[in-house]
């Protein structure tokens, strides 16, 4: 299903000087995935099943970010850490090797090629699955590079790797992880224990403040991640008031893709699942409305607090200088900021936005704030499958500086206490919220002094460069949470290291 | 407070065991008993290791189910500072995210994948016989130094800002910690740093930089500028080699337990094995990981580094004296280092305090690599 991008100006006439109506960038609507076909670039993991093989989120997600998209893969460990394997003349493989096949079910009982056809086990295989994993150990000593070879001209291997062990531990312990393809693509699950380690990893307290639409509190995967001060869990803009229950929906969607807890054998894991808590300020009305004087409060009233990061997935138009100051004051007081890109003119295509307050609809508050303020992103959104830009994701590489997930198996926590697919550049902004808070988390834990200015820039370094979104984003940059913590740890803790992850 | 080195008399490059059972030969290194306990769990030693790691004692791939089987080396573990912890005031054995080894509960624990026991203990018995076999070779850089080794980490690296040097606990097939040789590595990588009072992991940048990122080398000083080299590539080569030196011939491999493969770690495709590259040079070394866009990949010039101390170790008579000059050199490795100035440096160090023993044959080999 198509979102449905709503966005509009109020002029100054309707709502008196200096107000203008925002809108969240998202249809509430649970929104379709789209059919992934077993030839698709990126086989959704959660449905790959593997035979007698472990689970292994770190495995799941190098078989989703890479090795099975053209050609066949390399025989290789399918840890995390390892690239291609290289040229390795004269080694063989051991009795009793476990290798994971990946195999095109309908060619194999049309034709099978030389692996397939020991690999395949009929009575393993998935009926209506077009392809699928096997386990296949091997019975006898065979050359690596001959089953290379071997593999490279069967016509049903679409990829062949060798099996792990997976210990606890190794990725977070939700069950509907394997629904959260945006956190899976964005390399969530493998970056998972080095944020969580608790001497050198993201492990010291970090606060987000969610200037929303409010939070379902009682929600069982957010209840124990809400920021509290004397039983107050922010502050409601709208109506001046400490209730901050979540009427529209929108801002519980965003909460939870920042900081649902992870680990706590329920739904889903955020973007940063432990050591953080939700400042919920709500600003939107029942229908997603809200005043730029109420952000704008939020927004300081976050500084007062301390808050380490906002997120601000809301839209709107016309110069609004009480909004840049309090966003800049914030940023110069050290918090990072992250907003939303915006989802196009309304019918459904994003369009290049700009700084240049000429009336037009391409001026998008607070987004094009982003790229004068060193410490603030303003963000886009990308299919969670295909890797390119989602369709209504606003563009253009002066002002939009990241792309996150933002459609195609974007999961979060909905306001019924439940949890539903939704889509928008809305949920790629607060990924990129979350990526901040551990940033600065990790800074504080291992005491490494910080600015926003600084969180941004590291961000944006350790973002994956993709040159075929580089004219929708700066550099074409894509958020990828195991590039930041390879970044992280190679930047501040092992600059020399033993290259023991090079293989 | 320092070990008491006596408890580990046999552990020369090799395992101290108590209460044993069957006497073996370890293969090459001139300290060449040990001992196996067949029924080691049930033996009265503090613990029961891996001689390396289960794959280099089996030759084989494992599985976690499996590896007790080969936890048959008992060893006693000495020096402990009576906290009850694995821990002296030369380093100490912490966890970062799971339960800490006591001697209330016992240290003669099976491998399991929800702790890390035995990789604590593993840390523990390996750094303590790597000092040992430093002592005796009269420099231990690292004495005193309270280095902290995580034994369940969630990367592996040595931490020079926090002193400490981190075991990973999911990155790979089986625990870093499992694979001594892996232990061994970053700990010779901390040594170095403290032998050369820092000045190995400072400077860096004057002749190494960033790879290309697409290749997958991400470390910021993961390439040499040249074929000439750098200081990351002598870390990186030191540490290899001084896994070789302990272990000694046949048992020279880095990283088998811990990747879980008989082929153990790779740079590139080339082996991180320091016996098997006699024929590497700074130019082949050098364009091993084009392919992936690093050229003058620093481990791969590491591991030409580490083969030509490997190869003059061959040709020396006196091995252990050798090992004195090994160690002696590593507090001239600086970050701003290249291939020709340890050279020079080597060639002093052999003038002025081993008589010049070794100073041809090190120039004859680094000769015959094009250096």
């Amino acid at each position: 299903m198509r979102d449905r991008i709503r966005r509009f100006i109020i002029s100054a006439g309707v709502l008196g000087a200096g107000v203008v109506a925002l809108l969240p960038f998202q249809n509430c609507a649970p929104a379709t995935r789209a059919p992934v076909s077993a030839n698709a670039s990126l086989p959704a993991p959660s449905i790959m099943p593997v035979d007698d093989a472990p689970t292994n989120y770190a495995n799941e997600f190098e078989a989703a970010a890479a090795p099975f998209r053209a050609g066949k893969v390399q025989l290789g460990p399918v840890t995390a850490r390892t690239a291609a394997v290289g040229k390795m003349e004269n080694d063989r493989l051991p009795p009793g090797t476990r290798l994971i096949a990946i195999l095109d079910n309908e060619c194999v009982r049309q034709a099978a090629g030389p692996i397939s056809a020991r690999a395949f086990s009929p009575d393993r295989e998935f009926a209506g699955l077009k392809s699928q994993s096997y386990l296949w150990v091997l019975d006898e000593a065979v050359d690596r590079a001959e089953l290379d070879r071997a593999a490279d001209t069967d016509p049903c291997v679409i990829g062949l790797s060798r099996d792990d062990i997976a210990r606890a531990g190794a990725g977070p312990m939700d069950p509907k992880l394997g629904n959260q393809w945006n956190f899976l693509s964005a390399g969530g699950a493998p970056s998972y224990g080095f944020f969580k380690d608790g001497l050198r990893g993201a492990t010291a307290d970090v606060v987000v403040a969610v200037v929303d639409s409010g939070i379902a509190f009682n929600h069982e995967d957010l209840k124990e991640v809400l920021w509290k001060e004397s039983d107050v869990l922010g502050y409601n803009f709208r109506m001046n008031s400490t209730n901050v229950y979540d009427d529209f929906g929108h801002g519980t969607l965003v909460s939870g893709i920042i900081g649902a807890k992870a680990d706590n054998g329920i739904g889903i894991v955020g973007t940063m699942g432990h050591h953080l808590k939700l400042m919920t300020l709500k600003v939107q009305d029942s229908t997603g409305q809200a005043f730029i004087s109420d952000i704008t409060r939020a927004v300081d009233y976050a500084r007062t607090k301390a808050v380490d990061v906002i997120n601000i997935s809301m839209e709107g138009s016309g110069s609004q200088p009480a909004l840049q100051a309090a966003l800049n004051s914030a940023v110069t007081n050290g918090i990072f900021v992250a907003v939303a890109a915006g989802n196009g003119d309304g019918s459904g295509n994003g369009i290049s936005i700009s700084d240049a307050d000429t009336g037009s609809s391409a001026y998008v508050i607070p987004a094009v704030f982003a790229s004068a303020l060193n410490g603030m992103m303003a963000v886009g959104a990308i299919d969670s499958v295909t890797g390119a830009r989602s369709r209504f994701s606003n563009y253009n590489p002066s002002f939009v500086e990241i792309a996150a997930p933002g459609s195609n198996g974007v999961y979060s926590t909905d306001r019924s206490g439940s949890y539903s697919n939704t889509q928008g550049t809305s949920f790629a902004s607060p990924m990129v919220a979350g990526a901040g808070a551990l940033v600065i988390s990790f800074f504080k834990k291992n005491g490494i002094a910080y600015t926003a200015a600084t969180v941004e820039s590291t961000i944006a370094a350790a973002a994956v460069k993709k040159s075929g979104l580089a004219s929708s984003f700066t550099d074409g940059r894509v958020l990828n949470l195991k590039a930041l913590s390879e970044y992280l740890r190679r930047t501040y803790l092992t600059p020399v290291d033993g290259g023991f992850n090079e293989n | 407070m320092r070990i008491d080195l006596r408890g580990l008399a046999l552990a020369l490059g090799t395992i101290a065991v108590v209460g044993c059972t069957k006497i073996g030969v370890q293969e090459g290194s001139e300290a060449s008993t040990f001992k196996e306990a067949e029924n080691c769990i049930n033996s009265a030693v503090d613990a029961c290791i891996f001689n390396k790691s289960a794959v280099s004692q089996s030759k084989t791939i494992m599985t976690a189910e499996r590896l007790g089987g080969y936890q048959t080396s008992g060893v006693s573990l000495p020096g402990r500072d009576g906290s009850g912890f694995l821990q002296n005031s030369d380093f100490s054995v912490i966890t970062a995210n799971t339960e800490r080894a006591t001697a209330t509960k016992g240290f003669r624990q099976y491998y399991d994948p929800n702790g890390s026991y035995l990789e604590q203990v593993m840390a523990y018995y390996y750094a303590a016989a790597a000092a040992s076999w430093m002592s005796s070779r009269g420099s231990f850089p690292a004495s005193g130094a309270g280095i902290k080794f995580v034994a369940d980490s969630s990367f592996s690296g040595w931490v020079e800002s926090k002193n400490e040097i981190h075991l990973e606990r999911n990155g790979q097939s089986f625990p870093a910690a499992l694979d001594a040789s892996i232990i061994l590595n970053l700990y010779a990588q901390a040594n170095i740093s403290k032998a050369s009072g820092g000045a190995s992991h400072t400077g860096l940048g004057a002749k190494a930089g960033a790879c290309s990122e697409a290749g997958g080398f991400s470390a910021p000083y993961a390439c040499c500028l040249s074929a000439a080299g750098c200081g990351p590539a002598l870390v990186s080569g030191a540490s290899d080699y001084f896994v070789a030196a302990f272990f000694g011939k046949g048992r020279t491999l880095v990283g088998d337990g811990w990747r879980n493969d008989p082929w153990g770690l790779t740079i590139c495709g080339l082996r991180r094995d320091p016996a098997l590259h006699s024929a590497l040079t700074a130019t082949s070394a050098s364009s091993g990981c084009v392919s992936r866009g690093a050229t003058h990949q620093a481990n791969a010039l590491g591991l030409l580094y580490a083969s030509i101390w490997w190869e003059v170790r061959q040709k020396v008579t006196n091995v252990a004296d050798f090992d004195k000059f090994f160690l002696k050199h590593l507090a001239l490795i600086t970050g701003g280092d290249d291939f020709a100035s340890i050279k020079s440096k080597i060639l002093t160090l052999d003038t002025n305090e081993f008589s010049s023993a070794y100073g041809s044959l090190m120039s004859t080999e680094f000769a015959r690599r094009g250096l």
